[in-house]
């Protein structure tokens, strides 16, 4: 690489000898990119043309962004306990330093702040220098974080702590979070593309779907390596990126047409999962304990350079077996390529039946409030259970324990299934609710037990998990998860508490309160309670629950919404549990088998009776 | 030279700032490693060295910040002023302009550094150049007008280069409130003081 040809490579000058420096590097730089130009494209002249007038970062600019990147690695991800993180910090900071083409000097001076041997720097006079930039003016800051990305997933491993990382700079550097996943969608596209040649007529079809042709244009911002001085060039004209042969720079850099190559084809194969039988295509070799059905499908069909799994707790009873997995789901928006886990359908749907039972028919929507409001208060302990839930326990407590106990293996399983890195070698992002969030916590606890385990998961987000609260069982969890772990909760959630009713009280649901977060900067709670207001909730306004916690989801279909608002009813039924009680014991003896509609009728009557305040029907 | 084995008194943080190519890095240079590059590069962002002196019999470790003197950096040098116990402020005896925008520096650093009582010295470099602008007495009566230590050099030829380092951690030496963090008027009056954190990342 240029770096060993340059070793100081005087990229500024101040501004009397500016004219007389500059030119040096320059000519050292630029016959290399001419000459890969033009052997790789000869016919294109024009495009070729726009490539010798890059724009080039100011050095001030370049130290700015090593500096950020240092004091983000720094506060986020080092760590002098863990060797795993130091080497990461260590390694990102060679890319990035490299990637800005910063000299050895500069380097060694930034490398003290990661190091912690001196104090880090404000960076509030960083992000500004930044936006001094010429580039930032024209173009923003994503040119920047764009030739982060094509530097970082040039490594062959998208690893998800780099993800996390160009996360945090995006907040830092006021970049929109969606911005940059279309800069990452654009690579990806353009990587699978890229493998072939690209014929006139696709390129066109491919600008055109572009949603915006800038972002095209960042993507060739090479992290140019092999071109001396210069390290982000804009190129200006919408040249298709280059996957490039050079040893360490694979894409951008000398953007002109395609040509691929077989490092390119390799880079691709690992990140996207082309390489291998894929995700959904991962057959299961050996089975571990007893689960009978275990298999990854499709959710959302689309190419992206990061994509995430949602594991469902239960099958609710009116959806068909194909749509078993996916239903629940069909709102979220989360990435562009989306995966959902079939497992174990038959106990799932016999749960999803027995939660439905418990929930609509057998306990009475007055006892529910009761519950809620006794959970509310904490008063909830196992003596206090009415009577009426503890006669049809039964009905819930053994499809809840066979579930119990399997999702513990189908979460070693998955767990087994990521390390094998089906997904490829990019970040994966795990949503579950209830049990599916049961399945991941136990994915993510086998996984805490390997060493290699790091930088596969971005972000996990656990809906009312029936696991535990305790402290030190989410720290091994968030040891493998590089963003963030949330934990939504439901403070009033009694089923998730009566299912637990044996357990002591010192042991604490997850699903049912926060984590103890004081040492971890990994785990987020959040509340969901005003939203859930029992279990099943997770399940019926998932799409609701999940834009709570920050997921992007889509706008509720018309279905949606009508079930949505016959959902209402049962929530908006009751203003005084006392009064709802009263009416309901009759009402319950009456038509203990009630059919669907009779019951909204009922809630409706409940409705009229006592709440007169509530009038949103 | 910086890993000495014996237990240093403390160490200085000593910031040398000025307009660009008046020779701070060469200044530097010429102290930390006894060399001069003629086609010295600018400094990006800024240059950092750690030696070692011994005054008095003390040993005392020094962390050399240089920073860059181009005008495009102006927004990031002052992010280093913070607990400078030392600054060396350099202009060229071949720039009148230099000289004249001594009077900006003065001001960034007591806008920016964080000690009240902190060393300031002007350094007149490139003594060894036949051009000279700036005379001696129009240094001197600068540094005297702004209290400061004042010294001439030359990164060049060696001459005061050694001297102006000297002078200046003597004088801070002599100054404990400056240094001494484990006196206690100190960290009460100041519990930020030198060790006050970075920024923290918001996200």
């Amino acid at each position: 690489m240029s770096k060993c040809a340059t070793p100081t490579p005087s990229t500024s000058s101040n501004s009397s000898d500016e004219a007389k420096r500059s030119p040096q590097p320059m000519s050292r730089g630029f016959p290399q990119r001419n000459m890969s130009t033009t052997s790789s494209n000869g016919s294109n002249s024009p495009r070729h043309r726009s490539l010798e007038t890059p724009i080039v970062l100011q050095p001030a600019t370049r130290f700015a962004l090593a500096n950020l990147t240092t004091t983000v690695l720094r506060l986020d991800f080092w760590d002098d306990n863990d060797p795993n993180s130091i080497f990461f910090c260590k390694s990102t900071f060679n890319i990035v330093t490299q990637c800005l083409d910063l000299p050895e000097k500069v380097i060694k001076t930034v490398k003290t702040h990661l190091e912690g041997e001196e104090d880090l720097t404000d960076i509030a006079p960083m992000i500004m220098s930044v936006r001094e930039d010429p580039v930032y003016k024209t173009e923003g800051s994503t040119p920047f974080l764009a030739s982060l990305l094509v530097a970082f997933v040039n490594q062959g491993n998208y690893d998800s702590r780099y993800r996390v990382f160009l996360r945090h700079l995006t907040t830092l550097l006021g970049v929109v979070w969606t911005e940059f996943e279309d800069v990452e969608d654009s690579l990806a596209s353009t990587l699978l593309e890229e493998q072939f040649v690209e014929s006139e007529h696709s390129r066109t079809v491919r600008e055109k779907t572009a949603r915006n042709k800038k972002i095209k244009r960042y993507l060739m911002i090479g992290a140019a390596g092999g071109v001396g001085g210069v390290l982000i060039g804009l190129t200006g004209g919408l040249a298709a990126p280059l996957v490039a042969a050079s040893a360490g720079m694979l894409i951008g850099g000398g953007a002109v047409a395609g040509l691929a190559t077989t490092a390119g084809a390799a880079v691709l194969g690992t990140t996207m999962g082309v390489a291998g039988a894929g995700f959904t295509g991962y057959k299961m070799k050996k089975r571990v304990g007893a689960i009978e059905e275990f298999s990854v499908e499709t959710l959302s069909e689309g190419v992206s350079l990061s994509c995430s799994l949602v594991v469902s707790g239960w099958i609710e009873s009116d959806t068909s077996p194909d749509q078993a997995f996916v239903h629940q789901w069909r709102h979220l928006r989360h990435t562009k390529e989306q995966y959902t886990l079939r497992y174990e359908s038959n106990y799932l749907m016999e749960l999803g039946n027995a939660i439905e039972y418990l929930m609509s028919f057998a306990v009475s929507v007055a006892i529910q409030q009761t519950l809620l409001e006794t959970a509310l208060a904490g008063l909830v302990s196992a003596v206090a259970w009415p009577v009426a839930l503890m006669s049809v326990s039964s009905v819930l407590d053994n499809p809840w324990n066979v579930c119990v106990s399997r999702a513990a293996e189908v979460g070693e399983q998955l767990a087994e299934v990521l390390l094998s890195r089906s997904h490829g070698k990019r970040p994966i992002t795990l949503i579950g609710f209830s049990l599916g969030a049961r399945v991941i916590f136990h994915c993510l606890l086998t996984m805490s037990k390997r060493s290699e385990s790091v930088g596969i998961i971005e972000d996990v987000i656990l809906l009312g998990a029936p696991v535990t609260a305790s402290p030190k069982e989410w720290s091994k969890v968030c040891t493998v998860v590089s963003g963030r772990v949330i934990n939504g909760y439901c403070e009033t959630d009694w089923l998730l508490r009566f299912l637990y009713r044996t357990m002591s009280a010192q042991f604490r649901i997850a699903g049912t309160g926060p984590i103890d977060n004081r040492n971890s900067k990994k785990i987020y709670n959040y509340n969901l309670s005003h939203i859930v207001k029992g279990h099943m909730d997770y399940s019926k306004r998932l799409t609701e629950v999940l834009n709570a916690v920050g997921v992007k989801v889509g706008p509720h279909s018309e279905d949606s919404v009508v079930d949505l608002t016959q959902l209402e009813g049962p929530h908006e039924a009751t203003g005084q549990a006392e009064e709802a009680i009263n009416y309901q014991s009759t009402g319950e003896e009456e038509e203990h088998p009630i059919v669907h509609p009779i019951n909204l009728e009922n809630i409706h009557e409940v409705k009229v009776l006592d709440s007169p305040h509530k009038n949103e029907f | 030279m910086s890993d000495d084995s014996s237990s240093p008194l403390t160490t200085l943080k000593i910031l040398i700032i000025g307009e660009s190519g008046v020779g701070k890095s060469s200044l530097m240079l010429r102290f930390v490693d006894d060399v001069f590059d003629p086609e010295q590069a600018a400094t990006i962002g800024v240059d950092f060295r750690v030696t070692s002196m011994a005054i008095d019999g003390n040993r005392v470790k020094l962390a050399i910040w240089d920073t860059a003197g181009q005008e495009r950096f102006r927004t990031l040098t002052p992010s280093y002023y913070r607990g400078a116990q030392g600054v060396i402020c350099v202009y060229d005896v071949t720039s009148r302009s230099s000289f004249e925008k001594l009077n900006h520096w003065m001001q960034e650093v007591d806008t920016y550094c964080t000690n009240d009582n902190i060393i300031k010295m002007m350094v007149a470099n490139k003594i060894d150049m036949p051009n000279r602008v700036v005379t001696r007495e129009e240094g001197l009566k600068f540094a005297k007008r702004h209290r400061t230590l004042f010294i001439e050099a030359s990164a060049k030829t060696k001459e005061g280069v050694q001297c102006t380092f000297e002078e200046l951690i003597e004088k801070i030496i002599q100054t404990p409130d400056l240094w001494d963090n484990d006196r206690p008027s100190f960290r009460l009056g100041q519990p930020t003081g030198s060790s006050g954190g970075g920024g923290m990342c918001g996200c």
